[in-house]
């Protein structure tokens, strides 16, 4: 059995990630460098090195714990909040690194579309929901904000459900429609990367169909990295893909290779559902 | 135990158990016994107490209701009276109620038993033989004043004493006596009773035993002590019509209207000789020419303070004469009125009790009382008007007879067909009624408890009727309205339950809400501000551990007893505020624009200061610039006193003797000298003021600029009036106006663009221009609030009359601070409660698209957690309202009516506190403080359910979330 790669991350020693050379070969937008993160004395992160191509979809697969969510909040800096967290290594976004002293943090979350598991509308209309990276902004001229929020909404194949009633309440939304409003407030500002944290872990299989459409769709535009647990999502929607185990990076290449014909046998178990 | 470890546990044994067969297990009967006593109990318990909260609540109300309900009559007898002639001079009940004294036209004072009219005692009062021709009673020194035709004046005192006999001692003699029935004390008996009694006094020839009870024998006796006549100076063989007495201890007031319609008024002092050997009258008179003939005159009247002489004849004309001179100078008369509309006439006039009132009854049965009042744009020239106290409903037949009570403003009326009724003026409630007879009524009277009232009609029938008064003094009107109360100018809102003997009862309860609202409403303003911002702080800026010391640590503040904080306000804080009151004052303003000032400054310091910054660290620093900012409110605050609140220089001309008379008075003034706090600030204002009685102008010109005369600043006295125009006050005052119109126009009109441009700089810069514009708004609410403070200063409006005032070391800013913090951990803890309660979800999507964490705070956090942080103040509002130590201790508990915050007041629930242990059970007073108790239920019963509706819609909104 040649199961050691696991053994020896649960034994805690460390392990050299599979990295596919298709991955050098694209340009990358986000560039994590031996980054590491402590939740106090655990360390949850260990000495991740990985970039994500520009204008793809990237998905983060593992099982639970394993440190994908941490990794995606790490890029902005969400973590931050929490007081006893340490880091070490960098993030790097077009190049800039993201942990430097001088980066304001804000405007670092304005480059980042976010969009969590659950679906956390703000108890809002639905207009007032979207345009809200932008009031905060500072932006509140109408024209701007209406334009702004058409073409978020129909980036996020929601206008034509919603366009009657854009100032009733986001909360009467149905959970598919109210994530896909969610994305909208994501993309509104126009970011540089959209982070997916298990968007469809909450909602019914339908709903979560339309959202990997939507995925589909939008990774034309913005690339797009995106935390899961159901493989089959991420062999859907994905590009390349990262197998993540207890903190560290396993392996990570294109999806129909990491899927089909992966370089270690445990990403292969693990895909096709033998543990986990 | 969970599954897992079952699992484990079974696991571990010998073996798997073998498998029994399935069946559905019964409920233990223990299970469903404690189930059932459980649910009994909780049930039980929850309807005991909804039943205790209704029982209070019922039992509130029926201790207040019978405040509003009317008393009533009770048995009623009636008699013919032993009396020669039909239209006695004068009735008055007897000490124990089963008499009447009666002055009959002839000189006889008669005491007529109630039940079979009967002549119980007679003493003659005659002078020389001639009977008197007018006489009057003043209730409180139980003094008959007499006037004879001849023109000399007695008084006499009258005494009834009641002695109970010893029944062994009774019983032997008059053991044959019915209940009821009474024997006069002769000869043989009257020296055995003063034996057995051990008289001090001697019993008069009028004593006789009565036998009140089957083991009860009182002796009664009517002892009349008459003076020797007096003659009144120029009134010597001139018959008197009518007269009226007021007297006191000292000096007697007499006037007297004569047959031939002259007036004299005449004031008579007992003078004591040294060296005993008694007192004798000294009496000296001045007659008042009347200046026109009058017509038929229904009675003639001095004020109990001698200042007004009244004249009211029977076509509705009064007349009034300024008597305040007494009798060593003239006596105009000053005003004359129609005291009744169209035909009217008065059948029957009377002074209230108090001796300030005029009564008047006319013959439409509607009975108005009158009072004299100040008014300074009255033509007379006392600067007084005689004005419409009360009216009650017409009741058709014409008022015939008025009778005074004798301890509350409570009347009796007799009409012309018969009836009789109790009626009290200050409320203006109807008492008790008795029905129409078709006899008139030609005497009344009332007794001082106010149980019976007695009438003497014109047949000579003697009726007497048992009432039941109920609570007289109260009523809609009384309890909540303004009431024109004797001896005050306007109506006013006046509490004030307990006064000297025959004082008006002023039982608004108005200004207790007011003082109730104020306290609150101060308090509010302090701590809402403080406890929301401080839950905000702690539930979105601190860090978790930080927050767990904290926050119990400011619930802590909570459990501190109010008594505690009473106290502390009362002997520390209000002696500080009055020692550094400019302090306090600039407090308000500085230390919110230091913080603010340093919160902009920090955003030019380097990056990496901020980062170091951990929550106690930043704490350390919050609190360091809390410090420092009252260091600088205590460097400013003499400062601003000095610039602001010292004498201006009309004040040091005036000081400094620089003045000299005013060639004009401003209209309002008309020639007064006597003027208020106010008056006098608005003289000043035009560089006037009143030096011995004389209008002067101040010559500002005349004194030096560095004169000191005038003496130092000081906010006090500029709060006092003594010194200083309206401006400074209005700027301190119009500081908060100022900054939140300041605010609002930068939130309207500047901030957009402002965005543009901070946006465009660099971070640095972007803070450097944001200090900028905080220091340039602040300068700009300063100008705002000097260009208010000089508009309403022009326009003629002073702060001492609103919202500043004379300052009193208890005052309401104590309270508001004291109450202030004592109400902050509430609102302070289910605040953050509230807003830790908002999912964290909604925190990360703010912040995740790039929301500051205030931005986070106030456009998401706050909004979702608006029910519980306005159920938050609601509590602590009801806290404030109810709260009953701080207040009671750390104000002067006087029930003003001012929005003065240097002015003390009283609440509801320290009024109770105050005043229960002297209010006689199941008196008048005893249910108003029920009242208050109710009226501060009610208030806090509609502040929580209203809270409680906002609650719910507010519920409704997130109800999804």
């Amino acid at each position: 059995m040649r199961l050691n790669v696991l053994e020896a991350i649960r034994a805690g020693r460390p392990v050299e990630s599979v990295i596919h050379p298709e991955l050098a070969r694209s340009p990358s937008v986000l560039q994590a460098e031996n980054f590491a993160l402590w939740y106090g004395q655990s360390k949850t992160l260990h000495e991740v090195s990985m970039g994500v191509p520009r204008g793809k979809v990237t998905a983060l697969i593992g099982p639970s714990g394993c440190g994908k969510s941490t990794l995606l909040r790490s890029i902005n800096r969400l973590n931050d909040l929490i007081d006893s967290v340490r880091i070490e290594g960098d993030i790097t976004l077009n190049g800039e690194p993201v942990y430097s002293p001088d980066v304001d943090v804000i405007e670092l979350r304005k480059r980042l579309g976010m969009v969590f598991q659950r679906p956390n509308p703000f108890p809002m209309s639905i207009y007032e929901n979207v345009v809200y990276p932008l009031r905060i902004d500072g932006e509140n001229r109408k024209p701007v904000l209406r334009e702004a929020c058409e073409k978020a909404l129909k980036a996020a194949a929601i206008w034509d459900e919603v366009k009657d009633r854009l100032s009733s309440s986001a909360l009467g939304l149905s959970g598919g429609q109210q994530q896909r409003l969610c994305i909208a407030r994501a993309v509104v500002a126009d970011p540089e990367v959209l982070l997916l944290d298990e968007p469809c872990s909450a909602l019914d299989p339908i709903a979560t169909i339309r959202i990997e459409e939507l995925i589909h769709e939008i990774s034309s535009r913005y690339t797009v990295l995106i935390v899961t647990h159901n493989m089959q999502q991420a062999a859907r929607v994905s590009d390349f893909t990262a197998f993540m185990y207890l903190g560290r990076l396993v392996e990570y290449g294109p999806t129909a290779t990491i899927f089909q014909n992966p370089k270690l046998p445990e990403t292969e178990q693990y895909v096709t559902g033998r543990f986990g | 135990m969970n599954p897992d470890e079952r699992d484990e546990h079974t696991n571990r044994g010998p073996g798997p158990e073998p498998p029994g067969p399935v069946s559905l297990r019964q409920t233990g009967s223990w299970v469903r016994f404690w189930d059932g006593v459980a649910g009994v109990t909780i049930t039980g318990g929850g309807l005991a107490v909804l039943a205790a909260m209704l029982g209070i609540c019922v039992f509130l109300v029926a201790s207040a209701a019978p405040l509003f309900g009317s008393g009533g009559a009770g048995a009623e007898q009636s008699t013919i009276a032993n009396l020669d002639d039909s239209a006695p001079m004068l009735v008055r009940l007897g000490v124990r109620e089963h008499s009447a004294l009666v002055l009959e036209p002839t000189g006889d004072l008669r005491e007529l038993s109630l039940h079979t009219g009967a002549r119980l005692a007679s003493v003659d009062v005659r002078n020389e033989g001639v009977a008197p021709s007018a006489a009057s009673y003043d209730p409180q020194g139980h003094t008959l004043t007499l006037a004879y035709p001849d023109g000399t004046t007695r008084s006499a005192s009258i005494d009834q004493p009641d002695i109970l006999l010893d029944p062994e001692f009774a019983e032997n003699a008059w053991d044959d006596m019915d209940i009821g029935d009474w024997i006069r004390i002769d000869g043989s008996h009257r020296e055995q009773i003063a034996t057995a009694l051990r008289l001090r006094t001697d019993l008069s020839d009028q004593a006789r035993v009565v036998r009140a009870g089957p083991d009860e024998w009182v002796v009664e006796d009517l002892r009349v002590d008459l003076t020797p006549p007096a003659s009144i100076p120029g009134l010597t063989g001139v018959p008197v019509k009518v007269h009226s007495v007021r007297a006191s201890a000292r000096l007697g007031r007499l006037v007297c209207l004569t047959d031939e319609g002259r007036l004299f008024y005449a004031e008579s002092r007992r003078v004591v000789r040294l060296g005993g050997g008694g007192s004798s009258e000294r009496v000296q008179a001045r007659e008042t020419p009347l200046s026109q003939a009058s017509p038929e005159t229904v009675g003639v009247f001095v004020t109990s303070d001698g200042s007004s002489i009244l004249l009211v004849h029977a076509d509705g004309l009064l007349r009034r004469f300024d008597a305040r001179g007494g009798v060593d100078s003239e006596i105009p008369e000053v005003e004359t009125r129609r005291l009744l509309e169209g035909d009217v006439r008065v059948t029957s006039a009377q002074m209230a009790l108090g001796g300030l009132s005029l009564l008047v009854g006319d013959n439409t049965g509607r009975v108005t009382s009158w009072t004299t009042v100040s008014d300074p744009s009255t033509s007379a020239i006392d600067g007084r008007r005689f004005r419409r106290a009360s009216t009650s409903s017409a009741g058709g037949s014409p008022v015939t007879a008025i009778g005074v009570g004798e301890r509350d403003r409570t009347i009796a009326l007799g009409f012309a067909d018969g009836g009789i009724e109790l009626r009290n003026m200050t409320s203006g409630k109807r008492v008790a009624s008795l029905p129409a007879t078709g006899t008139g009524v030609i005497a009344v009277a009332v007794a001082p408890a106010l149980d019976r009232a007695i009438a003497i009609g014109s047949d000579a029938s003697l009726r007497s009727a048992q009432i039941e008064p109920g609570h007289p003094q109260a009523g809609w009107g009384a309890l909540f309205g303004r009431v024109l109360y004797e001896g005050y100018d306007k109506p006013e809102f006046i509490y004030q339950s307990t006064g000297a003997q025959g004082a008006e009862a002023k039982l608004s309860l108005t200004p207790l809400i007011w003082g109730t609202l104020k306290a609150t409403i101060v308090a509010m303003l302090i701590a809402a501000p403080i406890a929301v911002l401080g839950a905000i702080f702690s539930s979105e800026f601190l860090s978790p551990r930080v927050r767990r010391t904290i926050k119990p640590t400011v619930e802590l503040m909570a459990s501190l007893p109010s008594v505690v904080l009473g106290f502390v306000a009362a002997v520390l804080v209000a002696p500080y505020v009055r020692d550094w009151l400019p302090t306090v004052m600039v407090a308000f303003a500085v230390v919110p624009l230091t913080v603010m000032g340093v919160a902009h400054a920090w955003r030019l310091a380097p990056a990496a200061w901020s980062r170091r910054m951990s929550s106690v660290r930043l704490l350390g620093l919050i609190a360091a610039v809390f410090v420092l900012s009252v260091a600088l409110s205590a460097l400013l605050g003499p400062v601003i006193e000095r610039t602001l609140f010292a004498p201006d220089r009309v004040d040091r001309a005036l000081a400094a003797g620089a003045f000299e008379p005013a060639e004009s008075a401003p209209p309002w003034l008309d020639a007064r000298t006597d003027l208020t706090v106010s008056e006098s600030r608005r003289l000043r204002a035009d560089g006037l003021a009143i030096r011995e009685d004389v209008l002067v102008r101040a010559l500002p010109d005349r004194v030096e600029l560095g004169s000191d005369a005038g003496g130092q600043a000081s906010i006090r006295r500029w709060l006092d009036g003594a010194i200083g125009g309206p401006w400074p006050g209005w700027v301190v005052a119009m500081i908060l106006p100022a900054s939140v119109l300041v605010a609002f126009f930068n939130a309207r009109f500047v901030a957009r663009r402002w965005a543009g441009v901070v946006s465009a700089q660099s971070k640095r810069a972007g803070a450097a221009l944001e200090l900028g514009r905080f220091v340039v708004s602040a300068m700009v609410t300063l100008v705002v609030a000097i260009g208010l403070a000089w508009a309403l200063t022009g326009l003629g409006f002073d702060p001492r009359d609103s919202i500043f005032g004379p300052f009193t070391q208890r005052n309401t800013l104590v309270v508001g601070l004291v109450m202030g913090f004592a109400v902050i951990p509430i609102i302070y803890t289910i605040a953050d409660d509230a807003m830790r309660a908002v999912p964290n979800s909604l925190r990360s999507a703010s912040l995740g698209a790039g929301a500051t964490r205030w931005q986070t705070a106030v456009r998401i956090v706050l909004p979702v957690a608006g029910s519980g942080i306005f159920s938050a103040c609601m509590i602590g509002l009801g806290r404030a309202v109810g709260e009953t130590m701080i207040v009671l201790m750390a104000t002067g508990n006087t029930p003003e009516m001012t929005m003065n915050i240097f002015a003390g007041f009283r609440t509801l629930a320290a009024n109770i506190a105050v005043e229960l242990p002297e209010a006689a059970r199941g008196g008048t007073h005893y249910r108003v403080l029920f009242l208050c108790g109710l009226v501060l239920f009610a208030m806090t019963a509609i502040i929580n359910t209203s809270a409680e509706l906002v609650r719910q819609s507010f519920r409704k909104r997130n109800a999804a979330l």
